[in-house]
């Protein structure tokens, strides 16, 4: 009798051991994922884009969205995009812009898609023109008199905005997007 | 023999268990996260949004210290979430007494002032469809803003009517929403004020009150 009972014990608690290591695998299997999917949306989207472009090339959009724009939910009616993939495996690039009357903003995004630098009408103030270096999480040359952003991974995403002010306004907009330029530095 | 068969099977079943469970859940994030978005996120807003009446916004998004939760959800909406610095976002998708945006109705969405944003930044007040996809309309008003010529009063203070048909007081002040159905409006305010990112919550932000409601 006594034994009988020590043994349906030992199942109960066998059966609880075994629920445990199920839902701890379980929660563990969903947390990768879910830190993971970011990772992989970057790298789908910076892939995509040195596919179309190739790396460290800006890629401009001239209209602004409409009702026909499904690439993003709930996107603006105020700001023209221009995007890039930057990879910094070939040593830092310098990132250019004109100088702009109305507000616009280069975003820089690692591969987790954390957002590590701002350029742009907030940083710099209207009518500056921007100029700074991007180097990888390790450089260590001479920067000169250069604003140095340091990148915390090789593959970096920027997302340039620039505001516009209705459809006559869009050639002016045209030239702020013209003027962003990735260069290689010598340095 | 016995025992060290049931040991045998013992371990490969907690192998099994344990692969097929990590499996599991990694295959079941993507729907939960869309689950959760869909049905918890936007309507109800999680840890992280901050309220202010009918409106919403999360100012946690897009830097190390987000939560793996949130990186993930932006991932999922858009990859270009912006740091609250550079801009908040606030959503509302219910009137100032908590009764749906809905198309049928016409809305008064009055502003005390200039929303606190820097002169270097912008504001904008933009409507959404069910879909949160920008709507359609013959004229392409698919928000009003900073830059649009808005009739204020005196005081500065002025008035938005959100409908389907052009609204009979002044066509500047007016912004269509869809013809049926569920809409959501987003007020944007690039480059905020420093009141405006320490105490959202205690901003003034727009009334929304349904005109023509009962």
């Amino acid at each position: 009798m006594k034994t009988v009972r020590i043994r349906a014990l030992a199942s109960a608690s066998r059966v609880a051991a075994y629920f445990a290591l199920v839902v701890a695998a379980y929660v563990a299997g969903l947390v990768s994922a879910l830190i993971e999917y970011p990772r992989s949306e970057f790298g789908r989207t910076w892939e995509a884009v040195v596919r179309d472009r190739g790396a460290n090339s800006w890629l401009h959009l001239r209209e602004l969205s409409d009702e026909t724009s499904r690439r993003l939910v709930r996107p603006n009616d105020d700001t023209l995009y221009s995007y890039a993939a930057v990879d910094l495996g070939q040593g830092p690039r310098l990132i250019e812009a004109r100088a702009s009357d109305r507000y616009w903003s280069v975003q820089f995004m690692r591969d987790n898609t954390d957002v590590f630098a701002y350029v742009g009408s907030r940083t710099l103030g209207l009518n500056r023109p921007a100029r700074v270096l991007l180097v990888p999480a390790d450089f260590s040359g001479d920067a000169k008199d250069l604003e140095v952003i340091r990148a915390p991974s090789r593959r970096v995403w920027l997302l340039a905005r620039f505001l516009v002010d209705g459809a006559d306004d869009l050639p002016r907009a045209h030239e702020l997007q013209d003027g962003l330029r990735i260069l290689p530095y010598g340095g | 023999m016995r025992p060290a068969g049931a040991f045998a099977a013992r371990v490969a079943a907690i192998v099994i268990l344990t692969v097929g469970a990590y499996a599991a859940g990694w295959i079941s994030m993507l729907p939960l996260l869309d689950y959760a978005i869909e049905r918890i996120l936007i309507p109800k807003g999680l840890s992280g949004t901050v309220k202010n009446g009918p409106w919403s916004t999360r100012l946690d998004l897009a830097r190390s210290s987000t939560s793996a939760a949130a990186r993930a959800y932006v991932a999922q909406i858009g990859l270009a979430a912006n740091q609250a610095e550079e801009a908040i976002y606030w959503n509302a998708f219910t009137d100032g007494t908590g009764q749906l945006l809905d198309a049928r109705h016409s809305y008064a969405v009055h502003f005390d002032g200039r929303p606190p944003v820097a002169d270097v930044g912008f504001w904008s007040l933009t409507v959404y469809d069910a879909d949160s996809f920008l709507v359609a309309n013959p004229e392409k008003r698919y928000s009003v803003g900073d830059r649009s010529l808005l009739t204020k009063r005196a005081d500065g203070s002025f008035t938005i009517v959100v409908s389907h048909r052009g609204a009979s007081v002044d066509v500047e002040n007016w912004l269509p929403c869809p013809a049926e159905g569920a809409f959501s409006l987003t007020l944007r305010m690039y480059v905020p004020l420093p009141r405006a990112l320490e105490a959202p919550q205690a901003i003034a932000m727009p009334q929304i009150a349904c005109l023509d409601c009962r």
